[in-house]
C-alpha cells in the first residue's frame, strides 16, 4: 500500500525565503559577512600600515623591563625595607596580667573551670600547702563572735 | 566543484569561508528536510539546523574523510536532532515518541504545515515507532537514501536496514488499517 503513494509529501511547509534568510543569519552568527554597516577611506589599511611601520621606525628603541639587572634592583630594595620595617616596628607579644580584664577573667573561669580546685591545679599555689592550711585549728568563740557580727552575709549552702 | 575539492578547500583557512558558504547552500535544505521530519516544529528545525551548520563549521577541520562529508554533515544533524528531541522529552518526563506524539496532536494549529488528513494520518503512524526505524522509514520512503549512504550516516549494516525498513511498513500499515 505504502509504495504506491510514494508521491505522498510530509505536508510539512517553511516560511517565504527561509533557507536564505537562514543563510544570513548563520553567515552572521559565525562573522563570515562582513557587511556590518560601517565603511572605511579607501585604501586605508595600505595607508594605514604604512604609517604604522613609518612611526616605528622613527621611536627610539624599547627597552624590556625585566632585565636581570632591573630584577635584582627590585628584589633588593624590596628586602631592605621589609627588613626595615620589622627592625623599626618590632612586634610587641608581652601581654601582663594586668592587661586582662577583670570580668573577662571571671567570664572565662565561669565557662572553663567547674571548681576553685581546677583554677588552683593551673596557679603556682602548691595544693598541699592549702590543705594544711585548713588544718589550723580555729578558736570556736572566734569564730561564732566573727559570724554573729558578720550576719548580714548570705550562705550559699547548696554550693558548699 | 566535488566533495574533494570543497572538502580541500573547507580545510585551507584561506577558502575556508567561501567554501563553508557553498556548503551551506547545498546542502541546508536537504538537512533541513532530515531535521525537520524529527523535530516535526520549523521553529525547533531551525534552531537544531543552526546548530548542526555551527557544529559542522567548528569541526571541519577534524574530518578525516574517511566517510563521505555528506555522510558526516547527515550524522551530525541526525545527533542534534535526536538529543534536542530526547532533551525536550526529558524536560516533560517523557520519551520522545510520545512527544512527537503530542505535537502531532496539536498540529493543525500549526502554520506550517498544510498536510491533508492522509498526510496527518502518517505522521502520526510514523511516531509510533521507535526511534530507529522512524529514521530508516524517513529517509528511505521520503528521501529515498540508498541502503548504502544510509549504512554510513545510521552507521548500522544495510541488512538490518532493510529488515527495519520492512518492519517499520508493516506497522505503518497496520496503524493506517486500525485508525
Amino acid at each position: 500500500m505504502l509504495n504506491n503513494n510514494k508521491h505522498i509529501q510530509t505536508g510539512f511547509k517553511i516560511p517565504n525565503d527561509y533557507f536564505s534568510k537562514f543563510e544570513n543569519n548563520l553567515f552572521e552568527q559565525l562573522n563570515l559577512n562582513t557587511k556590518i554597516g560601517y565603511t572605511v577611506p579607501q585604501d586605508y589599511f595600505s595607508i594605514i600600515n604604512d604609517k604604522i611601520i613609518a612611526d616605528n621606525l622613527n621611536t627610539n628603541p624599547i627597552y624590556s623591563l625585566f632585565t636581570r639587572k632591573n630584577i635584582i634592583s627590585i628584589t633588593s630594595i624590596a628586602a631592605a625595607l621589609i627588613l626595615g620595617i620589622f627592625i623599626l616596628f618590632p612586634k610587641n607579644n608581652n601581654v601582663s596580667f594586668d592587661d586582662v580584664n577583670y570580668a573577662s577573667f571571671i567570664e572565662y573561669t565561669d565557662d572553663n573551670f567547674t571548681n576553685t580546685y581546677e583554677i588552683i591545679e593551673l596557679s603556682e599555689i602548691d595544693v598541699a600547702n592549702l590543705e594544711a592550711l585548713s588544718e589550723i585549728p580555729i578558736d570556736q568563740d572566734l569564730l561564732l563572735e566573727y559570724l554573729s557580727e558578720e550576719d548580714s552575709i548570705t550562705i550559699d549552702y547548696n554550693n558548699l | 566543484m566535488t566533495e574533494q575539492e570543497l572538502l580541500s578547500a573547507l580545510q585551507n583557512p584561506q577558502t575556508l569561508n567561501t567554501a563553508f558558504k557553498a556548503l551551506v547552500q547545498t546542502y541546508s535544505q536537504q538537512l533541513y528536510w532530515h531535521i525537520r521530519k524529527i523535530t516535526i516544529n520549523h521553529d525547533d528545525a531551525n534552531d537544531v539546523l543552526q546548530n548542526t551548520f555551527l557544529k559542522i563549521f567548528k569541526n571541519i577541520h577534524k574530518f578525516k574523510g574517511d566517510s563521505k562529508l555528506y555522510s558526516w554533515m547527515y550524522r551530525i544533524a541526525t545527533n542534534e536532532a535526536l538529543t534536542f528531541i530526547k532533551q525536550r522529552a526529558k524536560k516533560c518526563n517523557s520519551v520522545t515518541e510520545e512527544v512527537q506524539q503530542q505535537i502531532l496532536e496539536n498540529i493543525n494549529s500549526d502554520v506550517y504545515f498544510d498536510g491533508d488528513a492522509a498526510q496527518l494520518k502518517l505522521q502520526k503512524a510514523i511516531a509510533t515507532l521507535p526511534q530507529k526505524q522512524q529514521l530508516v522509514f524517513n529517509m528511505k520512503y521520503f528521501d529515498n537514501h540508498k541502503y548504502k549512504d544510509m549504512s554510513d550516516i545510521l552507521e548500522t549494516s544495510v541488512g538490518a536496514l532493510k529488515a527495519s525498513y520492512h518492519i517499520a511498513t508493516k506497522k505503518i500499515e497496520a496503524f493506517l488499517k486500525n485508525n
